[in-house]
């Protein structure tokens, strides 16, 4: 399918960000996560990874979504679902125009992508900073995660890396 | 596909592994009457292991379980539970419940299975291998023989990074009743000889991937509660937070320390010898684990906060470092033995100074006597607290080489050896006694644990005995009790129903109601599959400084109750029940374990179970001021505690009791065995 052009989106006016060094790898973000967005505990449809999965791993860490300033999931989308929240300026995915077809996830530069893919609705799920109010943030014991915001934009460019 | 419960997952597997069946069953067979982890897993022991069983036979179950709010993210909710007959004990083997802090029981939920039972035995070294739905038995030759560590990165490998593996090392392989079954994050079943069972399976690792979620019936609710958890957790020294509407205060937070002092895990790591971080359990904000590694990479410890991980550091302290100079300290050597235990798959607490022989409770030991020698054990004793002892020895036990055989089979075969062989010398009559004060139950049952207020929750007079810790933990003379770290005495009071029982020395009536108090807390978390650790079930460990406040910042102005248990279960569930009909549910689950062990026990002996050899009434007092148990006020309140259990004084349900917990059909096998007298309780 033809990619769309890519138009610049103004930056998120909000970031996730986690200090690795306080993030002890509890999973309570990802449980808010789901519980907020699903209204399950599910791991598996958390719209915020960590990397925490064995004992070797010792730089552990939670993995937010950075919300791109050039979001690269926004311009792989051939449903143009993806969008850029006026309130927020996450980008945020329209559940009704997403078909499933995961380009998104797969144009994620972050490994991993921070876009979880929900195999019984069959759509892409992906951080939309709770509207304001991200209940990962609030959930995080040690306070590694923080919700930085700027009403003129926080412009994070990912490269291709974990972390 | 029966309607979901929430909470649970919603299904039994069970894994035949004589035959390679493999069948489903729904939860609701016990689901919700009996409640996760301690009730489901006492009923299905009831029903499908009789005292006739050998632990290491085809007939022995390994009963894996969690609780409805295992992996929901309920603060605490990464524990599970195992259920199974003992590879330890002596005379006779019985039920054992053991718990590990690691995700393996949520990842099983995830995988769609909330319990799975695992019988027979297979023809070959196989392995488990649960993704979602589809479950396989698979050849593990390849794999057999292979320390822990490898092969749970072999099985990774094989099945991905985040699957949870269960698995057991040498030892368990070799069926040796110090062995456990590892999981990962410095974590296991550890105790009870477990992994002894598994390995008489054939069975070498169960791999679980789950992809999974649990409904929640209120996440709102459920939010509102893990928040205020949080928030009274992660509440820093001197901050003050509001918390459900009232001020809450942080305090300190003391660190386990082997030497007192500042723990020697920090020392080494602010010398730069080390690089530790803080981990946490699935859904915990406690982050209790200090995980640990060299700078070259040589050593990596996953959780070094657990007594598990430190039994070498005396040892290694008092070899290479006498004046026990605490600057000079850094218990790499206690790491890596812990971390060798892990590795062979021993259980950790039982190699070093938390068994008979090395460590003696009132004297000097068989070690220090001299009765055990480089010669008569083949170990490298003069070198004792060196690496090259522990490594040796170690091996020794895992392989069965040498001592390690003597006490493969549990350290009564070992005592019973030595009496009778001469090269023990003239004074291996005090074997015995060493081992009567590690182990100083009366009865069937003893030598499953080691006498301490640690681990008890798996014999018959749990709560009991750690009163009688207590009263170890009292013997001093000067002994002061400090509230710094502890609930207050208005809470205990609440929790408790009384604080004459914290009285030094005390034994009376209100010791009877507070072993059973603190029961029902200790049997919640067990329970709904959260972490007894954290939810507040030792304040009388705390009371009495045994875990000086280990896991609470401060539980002075805790919630009404301590474990919010509750809160969840109605977020979770959609109802509405108060903490006293979980209570009740908690009660049954001890219930039926105390109908376990009078159906397992000698006729007519049970009450045994409950009392102890004669040198723990009799040592009055020695230069430290240690202290007996009274003979008599002990039994009263043994007594007394029966008859508020609504036991008979041979320590049985009786039929009224086991009717008020609706388990009639429990009465009424225990009457046709002959073992419940329909005349003490029959109404």
């Amino acid at each position: 399918m033809k990619r769309k052009e890519r138009k610049p989106v103004p930056p998120s006016k909000g970031v996730i960000v986690c200090d690795g060094s306080l993030c002890a790898g509890c999973s309570n973000c990802l449980f808010a996560c789901s519980l907020s967005h699903e209204g399950a505990a599910n791991l598996e449809l958390a719209r915020i990874q960590l990397n925490a999965h064995t004992q070797a791993k010792f730089d552990i860490c939670a993995l937010p979504c950075n919300q791109c300033g050039e979001p690269e999931c926004l311009y792989a989308c051939p449903f143009e679902a993806v969008y850029v929240d006026e309130k927020t300026g996450a980008r945020v995915i329209d559940q009704e125009k997403c078909v499933g077809c995961r380009s998104c996830v797969r144009a994620c530069p972050l490994d991993p992508p921070r876009l979880r893919f929900h195999k019984a609705a069959k759509k892409v799920l992906k951080c939309d900073l709770c509207g304001g109010d991200p209940q990962c943030v609030k959930m995080c014991p040690t306070g590694a995660l923080k919700y930085v915001t700027d009403p003129d934009g926080i412009k994070i460019d990912s490269e291709k890396k974990e972390g | 596909m029966d309607e979901k419960i929430y909470g649970y997952a919603g299904k039994i597997l069970r894994v035949d592994l004589s035959t390679g069946e493999i069948t489903e069953e729904s939860i609701k067979k016990y689901a919700p009457k009996y409640i996760g982890g301690r009730a489901m897993g006492a009923r299905i022991y009831w029903d499908e292991i009789m005292p006739e069983v050998d632990p290491l036979s085809a007939e022995n179950k390994l009963i894996f379980l969690s609780g409805p709010l295992t992996g929901t993210g309920a603060m605490g909710g990464g524990r599970s539970s195992l259920v199974t007959k003992a590879a330890k004990g002596y005379p006779k083997k019985t039920y054992y419940h053991s718990t590990s802090g690691n995700p393996f029981g949520a990842e099983m939920k995830y995988a769609g299975y909330d319990v799975l039972i695992i019988q027979g035995i297979a023809k070959k070294p196989s392995y488990l291998w649960i993704n979602d739905g589809n479950v396989e038995i698979c050849d593990a030759s390849a794999q057999w023989g292979m320390l822990v560590e490898s092969a749970r990165e072999e099985y990774k490998k094989l099945h991905g990074e985040r699957a949870q593996v269960a698995l057991i090392g040498p030892a368990g392989e070799n069926r040796v009743v110090h062995a456990g079954i590892s999981t990962e994050f410095g974590s296991g079943f550890s105790q009870g000889g477990v992994g002894a069972v598994m390995g008489s399976k054939n069975l070498k690792a169960i791999v679980v991937r789950g992809t999974g979620g649990l409904n929640v019936a209120d996440p709102k609710a459920f939010m509102k509660v893990m928040r205020d958890k949080i928030d009274w957790l992660s509440t820093k020294e001197g901050e003050t937070k509001m918390i459900d509407g009232k001020p809450y205060t942080g305090r300190k937070l003391k660190g386990f320390s082997v030497f007192g002092g500042k723990e020697w895990t920090h020392i080494a790591a602010d010398k730069g010898e080390i690089d530790v971080r803080r981990r946490s359990c699935l859904g915990c904000a406690m982050n209790c684990r200090i995980s640990v590694k060299t700078h070259d990479d040589s050593l990596r410890v996953g959780s070094t906060e657990c007594v598990a991980s430190v039994f070498y550091a005396l040892e290694e302290a008092s070899y290479y470092n006498p004046s026990f100079d605490t600057e000079k300290l850094n218990g790499l050597i206690a790491h890596r033995m812990s971390a060798l235990c892990e590795d062979l798959g021993l259980d950790n607490i039982y190699p070093f100074n938390m068994n008979p022989w090395f460590t003696s409770r009132f004297g000097p030991s068989p070690f220090c006597q001299g009765i055990l020698t480089k010669e008569n054990t083949g170990l490298l004793l003069d070198e004792y607290g060196s690496e090259a002892f522990g490594t040796d020895y170690l091996n020794a036990l895992a392989y069965r080489r040498g001592w390690g055989e003597l006490v493969a089979e549990g350290d009564e075969k070992a005592v019973e050896y030595i009496l009778s062989h001469e090269e023990f010398g003239p004074d291996r009559e005090a074997v015995k006694k060493a081992y009567d004060e590690w182990y100083p139950r009366r009865g069937d049952f003893n030598g499953v644990d080691f006498h301490s207020v640690f681990r008890y929750m798996d014999t018959p007079d749990y709560n009991l005995r750690v009163l009688v810790g207590q009263t170890d933990v009292k013997r001093a003379k000067d002994y002061e009790p400090s509230y710094h770290e502890c609930p207050s005495k208005e809470l205990i009071e609440k929790w408790v129903g009384n604080t004459k029982f914290m009285e030094p020395h005390y034994w009376g009536p209100e010791v009877a109601q507070a072993a059973i108090a603190h029961e029902a807390m200790a049997l919640e978390p067990d329970a709904l599959g959260l972490c007894c650790y954290l939810t507040g079930v030792y304040p009388y460990m705390q009371a009495n400084g045994a875990l000086p406040g280990l896991q609470m910042p401060s539980i002075e102005n805790a919630p009404e109750h301590p474990s919010s248990g509750e809160e969840y279960w109605n977020a979770v569930m959609g109802t509405s029940i108060t903490q006293e009909d979980l209570n009740k549910q908690y009660q049954m689950a001890r219930n039926i374990e105390a109908a376990i062990f009078a159906r397992e026990a000698t006729p007519g002996k049970n009450r045994e179970n409950y009392e102890y050899v004669d040198w723990v009434y009799e040592t009055v007092r020695d230069s430290k001021g240690v202290l007996s148990i009274p003979r008599e006020e002990y039994e009263a309140t043994l007594s007394e505690y029966f008859r508020l259990r609504g036991w008979d004084q041979n320590g049985i349900p009786t039929r009224e009791t086991l009717h008020y917990y609706d388990l009639d059909d429990v009465a009424d096998d225990l009457a046709a065995r002959g073992v419940l007298k329909e005349e003490s309780g029959a109404k």
